[in-house]
């Protein structure tokens, strides 16, 4: 699988947030804001996160990578779904729950809605919060701040697993017009607007007042086509 | 580090048997760009085993009983936690591995204090041991006797505030002013790292577990702090004399005359260049002016005993600037052109921290500055370690650079000791 091994390569630095092959930038929380556009912070979202060999749903004829495989990128795929027709062709893979996303889209207005689905790979002992969405007819950008899993759910630290989302924009969006995704992610599991609640420097108790380097607190990547 | 990838040493040595072989690509290829073999580097430790030759320490009789307690203090806390730590006991791995890793961190800490080169370093590792051990031991406690944040945060202010009231009866006692100062510098940085409390860097992202941990460990940080603050008080009011009469207007004066040299040499300063190039000779100018400005400019910040102390530094560092001008004015270039220079670099560091700590008119003073120049030749020793193949001379000019700073600071020290024994004299 293709584009499971360029997520693989991605990976997530654990530290802080998630690296990307296209542009990298340090923002204070995981803000998904488009000057201009419209934001929703809590969108009608499905959620179906598996330990599957590809992305848990995808479109049907796209195996879901960017269209230049160097970008690899902790974001496995993105898709703008704004037909019917196109959204009959999403594929959802084995052992996930067919059921949700074909009642998820046929509750879709597709003359005024549109379906955005993203896929994002996650360490699987975290899990990802989407903090909000924000697009205009030319861009959508997402916002995710990481999570831990409580202490007391299973999982491996070793392990990863995919997290597809779809995202129903109030909007009749034309596919062919969107041309720029974004997304960013905050490692420190913050969402823009969470507060500004005690993110402090980290007591430092080494004996020469050495400090460490400070750790990027949310990554953002961006891809234009 | 990949535990099975073989040492710089280790390629080293096989290089140098395929030179003698000759066939080695490794081995003395010289000639070419001015590219210097790594054999003809200095032989230094593996990346992050190199050790500083000169350690801090403090004029006070640290007991071997004292350490053993708080040793036996962070493996009580270990033994809380049942090892090995499985999916059974905390089903999240990375929440498991996180507090494995702390454990870990602990023995190395108090593996560390029984190899110690000062009781005083011994004595940091351990409330680093502490520390650590504790955020394993309240990770766990988490789970089998649901600890709380809320008891850990209020563990911390209680020793925050209990620091607070240890400062503000902190009085200078002592006999001897050198000693006395260096001692109650030792106590003030010590109790100032749990005065001035941040708090640990725990995010919404730790999740409930490791947000306890990490208090847990800045509780026990602090604990530990203020009771080696108090130990290193008390053992050394109790080693003076009954008459001893207390040296606070000897510290008082002394800081005040040593702020004002500060200021005059900050004012005397060169303005800093504004052309910057990737020149060697540039480089460590700029380093070693900022050098001096910020430590004249920081060390007048802290209490009397701390200014004295920070104010040894910041002279040494002034005058290893003129130094470095002196040597720039002679022609100096600091860029390697050989294996044989990057030695010399090193050999002349090692050699002017050494000569500096006899010869200096007080060693108990030297010590401080001269420890944190030993670490800088550590810093230039890890980047070196990471050389196996053939270099060229550029890439040489931060190691060079650590080793001339260590050289100039070192051998400024003696000169900065005098300055503050004469203030200290009155």
């Amino acid at each position: 699988m293709t584009a499971a091994t360029a997520a693989g390569l991605a990976g997530c630095s654990g530290l802080g947030g998630e690296r990307s092959g296209t542009s990298r930038s340090v923002s204070e929380n995981a803000d998904s804001t488009i000057p201009g556009g419209t934001t929703e912070r809590d969108p009608e979202t499905l959620l179906l996160r598996a330990d599957t060999d590809g992305p848990p749903v995808r479109v049907d004829g796209e195996d879901g990578t960017p269209e230049r495989p160097e970008r690899r990128s902790s974001r496995l795929s993105y898709a703008v779904v704004d037909t019917r027709s196109r959204a009959d062709r999403l594929l959802v893979a084995d052992g996930v729950d067919a059921d949700a996303v074909a009642a998820f889209r046929s509750a879709t207005a597709f003359d005024s809605e549109t379906l955005y689905l993203e896929t994002r790979r996650v360490a699987e002992c975290f899990r990802l919060r989407l903090c909000g969405v924000s697009w205009t007819a030319e861009e959508i950008r997402t916002a995710y701040a990481r999570e831990l899993r409580p202490y007391d759910e299973r999982c491996s630290a070793d392990e990863s697993v995919f997290e597809s989302r779809l995202i129903r924009l109030p909007a009749a969006l034309d596919r062919a017009e969107v041309s720029s995704y974004g997304s960013s992610t905050d490692g420190q599991g913050r969402c823009h607007g969470d507060g500004g609640d005690g993110r402090r420097d980290r007591g430092n108790e080494g004996a020469d007042g050495d400090t460490p380097a400070p750790t990027p607190v949310a990554t953002r990547e961006e891809v234009s086509e | 580090m990949d535990p099975t990838a073989p040492t710089r040493r280790e390629v080293l040595l096989s290089a140098g048997a395929a030179a003698l072989a000759g066939c080695s690509e490794l081995g003395a290829r010289s000639d070419d760009d001015g590219a210097i073999p790594p054999t003809r580097l200095p032989d230094v430790p593996d990346e992050g085993d190199s050790e500083p030759i000169v350690v801090d320490d403090v004029p006070v009789a640290i007991e071997r009983e004292r350490l053993a307690e708080t040793a036996a203090r962070a493996e009580a806390l270990l033994g809380t936690v049942p090892m090995p730590l499985g999916p059974a006991d905390v089903p999240n791995g990375h929440v498991r591995e996180e507090l494995l890793a702390a454990a870990d961190a602990a023995t190395d800490r108090l593996d560390d204090a029984r190899s110690a080169a000062t009781r005083l370093s011994a004595m940091r590792s351990l409330r680093r041991a502490r520390t650590e051990a504790r955020y394993a031991a309240a990770g766990w406690a988490f789970v089998a006797d649901g600890r709380t944040e809320a008891e850990l945060r209020e563990e911390r202010r209680a020793a925050a505030r209990e620091a607070e009231r240890f400062r503000s009866n902190h009085e200078y006692v002592g006999d001897d002013p050198v000693r006395a100062v260096v001692v109650h510098a030792a106590i003030e940085g010590t109790i100032r790292r749990v005065v001035e409390d941040r708090g640990p860097s725990t995010g919404a992202a730790s999740g409930a577990l490791l947000r306890v941990a990490e208090w847990g460990g800045h509780a026990e940080s602090g604990r530990a702090s203020l009771d080696d603050s108090r130990y290193l008080y008390d053992r050394f009011a109790a080693s003076l004399p009954d008459d001893a009469a207390g040296v606070a207007p000897t510290l008082e004066a002394a800081a005040e005359s040593l702020t004002e040299d500060l200021r005059d040499q900050r004012e005397s300063l060169q303005p800093e260049p504004t052309a910057s190039s990737g020149d060697p000779v540039d480089r460590l100018r700029r380093r070693l002016r900022r050098d001096a400005e910020s430590h004249a400019r920081n060390a007048p910040d802290g209490p009397a005993a701390s200014t004295v102390v920070d104010a040894t530094a910041a002279l040494a560092a002034h005058f290893a600037y003129d130094r470095l001008l002196d040597r720039i004015d002679d022609g100096e270039r600091f860029r390697a052109e050989s294996g044989a220079d990057v030695r010399e670099r090193r050999a002349a560091a090692l050699a002017s921290i050494r000569t500096a700590l006899e010869g200096s008119p007080s060693p108990d003073l030297a010590r401080k500055p001269l420890a944190s120049a030993a670490r800088l030749v550590t810093y230039g020793d890890d980047e070196l370690a990471r050389y196996r193949r053939s270099v060229r001379p550029a890439r040489l000019d931060s190691p060079i650079r650590r080793y001339v700073t260590a050289t100039l600071r070192a051998r400024s020290v003696p000169a900065a000791c005098e300055r503050v024994l004469e203030a200290l004299e009155g």
